[in-house]
């Protein structure tokens, strides 16, 4: 019994399983149809942030700023679905669009109100949490510092020399300073470092000078009034943007500031004071020029002792991890050469052998040629031999001498052929080409050797005919030889390059392979001399990130510069990711950013409505007479319109932009709550909401919204209109079917069978000049009506008649017997024996021509061409190619249309699998 | 009783005759049409009701009366109208009849001849409450001489589909002194002092004030109105003939800012020709400006230029024969696609199939067990597929799975999941085809599952009791007693569903609309196109529509699916139902 609960349980979980991947389609529509975000652009699959916008969107559609503008301006005009209104009634459209303009501004500013409640409520919070925020990170501080002591003790202490080492690999990478992290590695590194130090402080001390000065120069002219004194004084402020602990920039320095600035002018100002003054300014000025240069050198120095010390310290690599590590990294940097050179060899192959096909290729085009006058030349041979083996002489000056020249002109060719062939014979892919040429020349050869004998039969008309193909043949090659040659030079040109490539790739190929081989070899022993010297090298880094630990957090600045400098030591060596250790951290920036654009949009979105006030009042005062003035049949174009949209389009951008990123950050602090967060939840929904609501006031809805209830009631419509035409006409025409027998049931029967079978797309072409045709006599069965489309798709009835016979025949014949025996007719009968009893099936082909009707969509769009009298399936198509990212509104609409179905569906499903096994057809 | 029949039988009678009537009717309006097929309909269909409905054996038929006007007009005229246009050559380009091709030649083209004359004009328009109306009267002054000539506003001639005129005309006639006459009434323009007409008035009463005129720029504010309410609908096609015959149209070569003389291109006449030694007379179209005889051949109306070189004119829709049919296997171009298309439509209807089926099947077995819990639950959820619409379910996966950037597959479980490229789910020839199948497995599967599970239901107990009792294996009770009876059962309806997906055009063109495209197809065929997709295509999309070719199609699909059928009603004994 245990064993097979225990299967059932298995066979659960499969269905459960299978049921999740089937039905997750439809999750995923549901989910997605009541996101507030953008589903299609969102990197998670499921959001919580849900909303029913886009249903209300598209069931209870509601005008926006943007929208109303345009429809105010549509309606003002008497344009688009206002055209032909009378003046009256587009008065009140438009003092009705007026007056809901004012409710959008009022609603606007109560989002905005309710935004800066929102952040203003959070930030007052925040700040008073702020120490708790710092004292959070001070523990945080002492967690690492405790962490770093701990690893540096579990590494312990390393040998002098591979310390040394490892510094010298970070101070490559390192600029020289005397601040930062720079003097702590060369505090490390002890007399080894030495140059540096005495150097560096060098430098300390003309960097002091510098400063002290320019405070001189500055002092000296303080008390003086000259014309640039303002620019000179600006100057020597600036001194700092030059030099610095890190760095100086001397020849900048002389060229933009002392040269153009200090110099010039006070040189001037010099010459214009008594001799002593003169001195006196004219020695403070020498010696900042002199000290700045002279630390300029001084730098020069520091970077050139850098230099030393690290190239001498990257010689300890032997010292410190044995020769092998020393060979290993050399041999690495030499394969790093090795595979460069390798692939810009290959590469020069590669050109060179795609030369050499395409040289092939032109080959292939000559060898027709060659083939044919070769042919035609050997063809030639026989009938002169035989001229020729009749030794008969029959030749004249004229002829000889034509003869002659011809062969003449066959020797030169064959000797360019022989050349060519000769050149060829070794290549191994041009062997066609070869061997054509050398049977051409084989040809030619027996015209050369029979030169004499020819000429003694030249005047024989074989012979002379001959010569006329000769010379064809030889005018005909002498086209192709040239080009030829010169291909062919190439060819064999780039064929000698390619060997020599491939000979260089074959010894760098080899020189790769040992290199391969001595690396493998060192590898083990190597990866134990790196192991240790990435031991050093973290030992290193947390020693110099200890001094930070040590130091108290003292305010959010001290916060943010702490993670920063720690990020990437805790990042690598404890794989601890700043983002989640710092959480509280992060999460009151990201929401001081979110907070900032809010701000920003809110003081935009203020002066748009402020704007947008004044000019709907502006409007209102005149759009009255405008309309009057339109109808009496002067038309002036109101500027008011334009400003309108434009200040709509400009200012409204900016503000959304600013939004939209509020309203991303915000929805990431939802989404991704930290333990902090949720104590602000409720107030980040709520300005969540308030950001989402201020957008759909103004932003630019789709027109489509507008249509889409009537799309749906066009559907219903039509649906339900051809479903009863289609039962009453099928339920009539299946009695005789099955009740009586006369001439051409059978047939009848197989009739209706075929013609469901018939496809239906080309019947739209009939059907469309059909309904042209009958439009011109009843308007409304024509083209672009719904009535035309009930009435096309009221000819699908061949299969309802068969599946409603197929039911008739069930019923008992008795019934309409006893019926007829108490005097009712045939009809009487029917209507109300039959009809009765076959409810069921009749309800069912009811519904299901229901639901095919609403699925159709191909005969509708091409019948309907006005938005309005869509049907929804047509509206749907529209939408999904219209709103490919706009996952929102599609799926909603998908659903609207989508649910009812399911619904019917599913509770009518034992009679929809019934009634349709029987067809043996599906849908 | 008989009263009550008798009144009902007059009441028939007269719907009889109404019917009659109204047909008759349209009988006579689609002979003046042309569309000699719909007429034939109607007037079989007519014939047919009335003797069902006047002969006492018709009894039987009665009931059919409404079936059969919805059948014949809405069904077996359209079957006609594609057997009928799969032998002519109907498309773009031959889109009428060869009459109506010659009434376009004759109404629609005009050449300038050398030296026109050229006429300024101005509108006067009658004013209702103050607003402009669009009643007009046209003034045209010959450039030339100076003199004056009216126009009422024109007649429209013919419209097009959508119902703008595309020929309106009117006679011009010269106003004498300060009035002229036309159609009946007479009108006497009212001049100001300064020499400038200012109104026209109608001796029934009516009053046209001036309006505008291309040459007066203090009308300007007035032209709006006159290009959408005037020009744009009344004289943009408009042709005034004056006394002497000669027609009057807006002037193309001074931007439509004067009326000028223009010809009509091409006028009939008749030609003696001599054919197998006799003189036959024909009546042929002509080119009036180079005297020139339009030459007819493969459904064009050719004229030759001045360089002699012949060009298509109007093309009309002309019988070709098997054309059609012969182009699918010849014409590389068209054959090449078609096979793919053709080979693709059976792999398509085969694979959904059986891919369907078999998790079908393998779900009902699960599912086929008195004490497994919640099986409804599970039926019906599984069912769910079946029952969303399918059209729906098509563009759902479409934009939000199939997208190669956004969408679903690939951004979370190829990327996501696998990290692997994205797939070019709609874009790739072979995932294209893998999308469509992947979606109507998943659409198709319920109803395989639900249809094996009613069968497996009807299998007896008994024969498993006594196979268990032989000893035979699981698999063995499978593979020997369930398999064969479920396939007695449910064979037809698999054969019924390869029919219904090799026409299923939703599942191909709602997801790929059947691309992408082939490579070098001269039609529009693509990828994933089945036979009834690549029909649509050619009818209803792209620049070229090819109607014939289209219909061709059509025709050959009927058969196969119908040879199906066939296979299906000896598999299901139909053909025995029918006959019983």
């Amino acid at each position: 019994m245990a064993v097979e609960r225990r299967k059932y349980w298995i066979r659960h979980l499969i269905l459960i399983v299978v049921v999740v991947v089937v039905l997750f389609p439809m999750v995923w529509l549901v989910s997605t149809s009541v996101r507030r975000d953008q589903a299609a652009f969102s990197s998670n699959l499921f959001s919580s942030r849900i909303t029913f916008q886009h249903y209300r969107n598209l069931l209870f559609p509601e005008r926006s700023v943007g929208r109303l503008i345009l429809d105010l301006q549509s309606a003002t005009y008497a344009t688009g679905e206002y055209r032909g209104r009378s003046q009256e009634d587009l008065k009140k459209t438009v003092e009705r669009y007026l007056v809901k303009f004012e409710d959008l501004m009022d609603e606007s500013e109560e989002m905005v109100a309710s935004i800066e409640n929102g952040t203003s409520a959070i930030e007052k919070e925040l700040k008073e949490k702020e120490s708790l925020i710092i004292r959070e990170m001070n523990e945080v501080r002492l967690r690492d510092k405790a962490l770093f002591e701990e690893r540096l003790q579990e590494i312990g202490e390393l040998s002098e020399v591979k310390m040394a080492y490892a510094v010298g690999e970070l101070l490559e990478t390192t600029a020289p300073s005397l601040e930062g992290v720079y003097p702590f590695y060369i505090d490390l590194l002890g007399e080894r470092a030495d140059p540096i130090v005495i150097s560096l402080e060098t430098y300390r001390k003309l960097y002091e000078d510098v400063f002290l000065y320019r405070d001189e120069t500055l002092g000296a002219i303080k008390e003086l009034e000259f014309e640039n004194k303002d620019e000179v004084v600006r100057s020597l402020e600036s001194i700092e943007n030059y030099i610095s602990l890190s760095s100086i920039d001397y020849s900048e320095w002389r060229r933009v500031e002392w040269l153009r600035v200090i110099n010039r002018y006070l040189r001037d100002v010099e010459s214009t004071m008594p001799q002593a003054e003169q001195d006196a300014l004219n020695g403070v000025r020498t010696k900042l020029y002199d000290s700045f240069r002279a630390a300029g050198d001084a730098w020069e120095e520091v970077e050139a002792a850098a230099e030393k010390v690290s190239q001498d310290l990257s010689l300890l690599a032997e010292e410190a991890f044995g020769p092998e590590y020393h060979e290993y990294v050399s041999a690495i940097e030499e394969l790093g050469v090795v595979e460069a050179d390798k692939e810009a060899v290959e590469k020069a192959l590669a050109t060179s052998e795609s030369a050499l096909a395409e040289l092939e290729d032109s080959f292939q085009v000559a060898l027709p040629t060659i083939l044919s006058e070769k042919s035609k030349l050997s063809a030639l041979i026989p009938p002169l031999q035989i001229v020729i083996s009749k030794g008969v002489e029959e030749y004249t000056a004229v002829s000889e001498a034509r003869l002659k020249s011809s062969l003449d002109e066959v020797d030169s060719a064959r000797k360019t052929i022989g050349l060519l062939q000769q050149q060829l014979a070794e290549m191994q892919n041009v062997q066609e080409l070869s061997s054509s040429l050398s049977e051409l020349l084989g040809e030619m050869v027996w015209f050369s050797d029979n030169k004499e004998a020819l000429a003694n039969a030249s005047g024989n008309s074989e012979v002379s005919k001959g010569i006329d193909v000769i010379n064809i043949a030889i005018s005909n090659l002498s086209r192709i030889l040239p080009v030829l040659e010169t291909s062919i030079s190439e060819y064999v040109e780039v064929s000698e390059n390619t060997t020599s490539l491939r000979k260089e790739l074959k010894s760098l190929e080899e020189r790769s392979e040992i290199l391969g081989s001595r690396i493998a070899e060192l590898k083990e022993e190597a990866d134990r001399a790196e192991a240790e010297y990435l031991m050093a090298l973290e030992s290193i880094r947390i020693k110099s990130t200890l001094a930070l630990v040590e130091e108290e957090i003292a305010s959010l600045e001290d916060g943010r510069a702490y993670v920063s400098k720690t990020t990437d030591i805790l990042d690598t060596y404890f794989g601890i990711r700043a983002s989640n250790r710092y959480r509280t951290l992060g999460w009151y920036d990201d929401f001081d950013r979110a907070n900032r654009e809010a701000r920003d949009g809110t003081a935009l979105l203020n002066q748009l409505i402020s704007t947008m006030r004044d000019m709907k009042e502006e409007l209102s005062s005149k759009v009255n007479h405008y309309i009057d003035l339109r109808f009496l049949g002067t038309t002036v174009t109101l500027d008011d319109f334009g400003t309108m949209q434009e200040t709509y389009n400009s200012l409204f951008q900016q503000v959304n932009a600013r939004y939209q990123r509020a309203s991303r950050l915000i929805s990431d602090l939802i989404e991704k709550p930290a333990s902090y967060s949720a104590s602000y939840d409720g107030e980040l929904r709520e300005i969540d909401k308030a950001l989402f609501r201020a957008n759909q006031i103004w932003v630019q809805k789709e027109s489509t919204y507008f249509y889409f209830v009537r799309w749906l009631l066009n559907s219903v419509i039509v649906a339900l209109s051809v479903s009863l035409i289609s039962v009453a006409v099928a339920a009539l025409a299946a009695y005789p079917f099955s009740r009586m027998r006369f001439r051409g049931r059978k047939q009848g029967l197989l009739g209706l069978l075929l013609i469901q079978m018939f496809p239906t797309i080309m019947f739209m072409v009939a059907l469309y000049a059909l309904l042209q045709f009958i439009g011109g006599l009843i308007p409304f069965l024509g083209l672009n009506t719904l009535g035309g489309l009930i009435f096309a798709y009221s000819g699908g009835i061949a299969f309802n008649i068969w599946l409603i016979k197929g039911y008739y025949d069930t019923i008992s014949n008795s019934l309409e017997e006893a019926a007829m025996i108490d005097g009712a007719t045939k009809f009487q009968a029917f209507t109300k024996v039959i009809l009765p009893l076959a409810r069921p099936i009749l309800a069912v082909v009811a519904i299901l021509t229901f639901m095919s009707i609403f699925n159709e969509y191909l005969i509708a769009r091409i019948l309907l061409q006005d938005m309005n009298k869509w049907t929804y399936a047509v509206g749907l198509w529209q939408f999904s190619g219209r709103f490919e990212t706009s996952w929102g509104p599609f799926t909603a609409a998908a659903l609207i249309g989508a649910v009812p179905m399911v619904i019917f569906f599913l509770v009518l499903q034992d009679y929809i699998v019934g009634g349709l096994t029987q067809g043996g057809v599906k849908e | 009783l008989s009263r009550k029949r008798f009144v009902i039988f007059l009441f028939s009678l007269a719907i009889l005759a109404i019917f009659n009537a109204f047909s008759l009717w349209s009988v006579y309006l689609l002979f003046a049409d042309g569309n000699f097929g719909l007429m034939v309909t109607m007037i079989v269909l007519t014939l047919l009701i009335d003797i069902i409905a006047l002969n006492p054996k018709g009894y039987p038929y009665r009931y059919m009366i409404p079936a059969m006007i919805l059948l014949f007009i809405l069904t077996l005229y359209p079957m006609y109208y594609t057997f009928r246009t799969a032998f002519t050559n109907y498309g773009t380009g031959h889109l009428f009849t060869r009459q109506q091709s010659i009434q376009k030649l004759l109404s629609d083209y005009f050449y300038i001849p050398e030296s026109p004359e050229e006429f300024e004009f101005s509108i006067f328009i009658e004013l209702d409450d103050y607003k402009p109306t669009d009643r007009f009267i046209t003034l045209l002054k010959s450039k030339e001489t100076g003199a004056l000539f009216a126009a009422p506003r024109p007649q429209p001639v013919t419209k097009d589909a959508e119902g703008n005129i595309t020929l309106a005309t009117a006679k011009m006639v010269q106003v004498s002194g300060d009035s002229f006459s036309t159609g009946g009434v007479s009108y006497t323009l009212s001049i100001s002092p300064d020499d400038k007409i200012l109104a026209i008035r109608a001796t029934s009463g009516e009053r046209f004030i001036y309006f505008y005129s291309p040459q007066d720029d203090s009308t300007r504010p007035n032209a709006p109105f006159y290009f959408s309410e005037i020009r744009g609908i009344w004289l943009r096609n408009a042709e005034f003939t004056d006394s002497e015959g000669n027609q009057v149209r807006l002037f193309p070569n001074s931007l439509y800012t004067t009326f000028a003389t223009t010809e009509r291109k091409y006028a009939l006449r008749t030609e003696t020709t001599f054919d197998a030694g006799r003189a036959v007379q024909e009546t042929v179209v002509y080119n009036r400006q180079t005297n020139r005889t339009l030459v007819e051949e493969g459904g064009f109306f050719y004229d030759i230029d001045e360089n002699g070189n012949e060009f298509a004119v109007e093309g009309y829709i002309s019988d070709v024969g098997f054309w059609n049919f012969v182009r699918m296997f010849r014409d590389p171009k068209i054959s090449g696609p078609f096979f793919q298309v053709f080979g693709w439509t059976f792999a398509w209807a085969g694979l959904s199939v059986l891919f369907s089926f078999t998790i079908g099947l393998a779900l009902a077995i699960t599912l086929n067990d008195k004490r497994l819990k919640g099986k409804k639950i599970y039926r019906t959820l599984l069912i769910i597929p079946w029952a969303v619409p399918a059209f729906i379910s098509a563009l759902v996966w479409r934009n939000g799975f199939f997208n190669e950037t956004y969408g679903v597959l690939n951004r979370f479980i190829v990327q996501g999941l696998f990290g692997l490229e994205p797939i070019k789910w709609l874009n790739d020839a072979f995932w294209a085809k893998v999308s469509v199948l992947l979606v109507n497995t998943w659409l198709g599967f319920p109803y395989m599952m639900t249809v094996s599970l009613g069968a497996l239901q009807s299998i007896p107990e008994e024969f498993y009791e006594a196979s268990s009792i032989d000893g035979a294996t699981k698999f063995q009770r499978f593979r020997k007693i369930t398999f064969p009876l479920l396939m007695v059962t449910v064979a037809p309806l698999l054969v019924g569903s390869f029919a219904f997906n090799f026409n299923n055009f939703t599942g191909i063109y709602l997801v790929t609309q059947g691309g992408p495209a082939i490579v070098g197809a001269s039609t529009p065929a693509g990828a994933t196109d089945i036979l009834i997709s690549y029909t649509f295509k050619l009818a209803f999309e792209g620049r070229g529509q090819d109607f014939g070719f289209a219909s061709a199609i059509s025709i050959l699909i009927f058969i196969i699916v119908a040879g199906f059928s066939w296979i299906n009603f000896k598999l299901s004994g139909s053909f025995e139902e029918v006959s019983r």
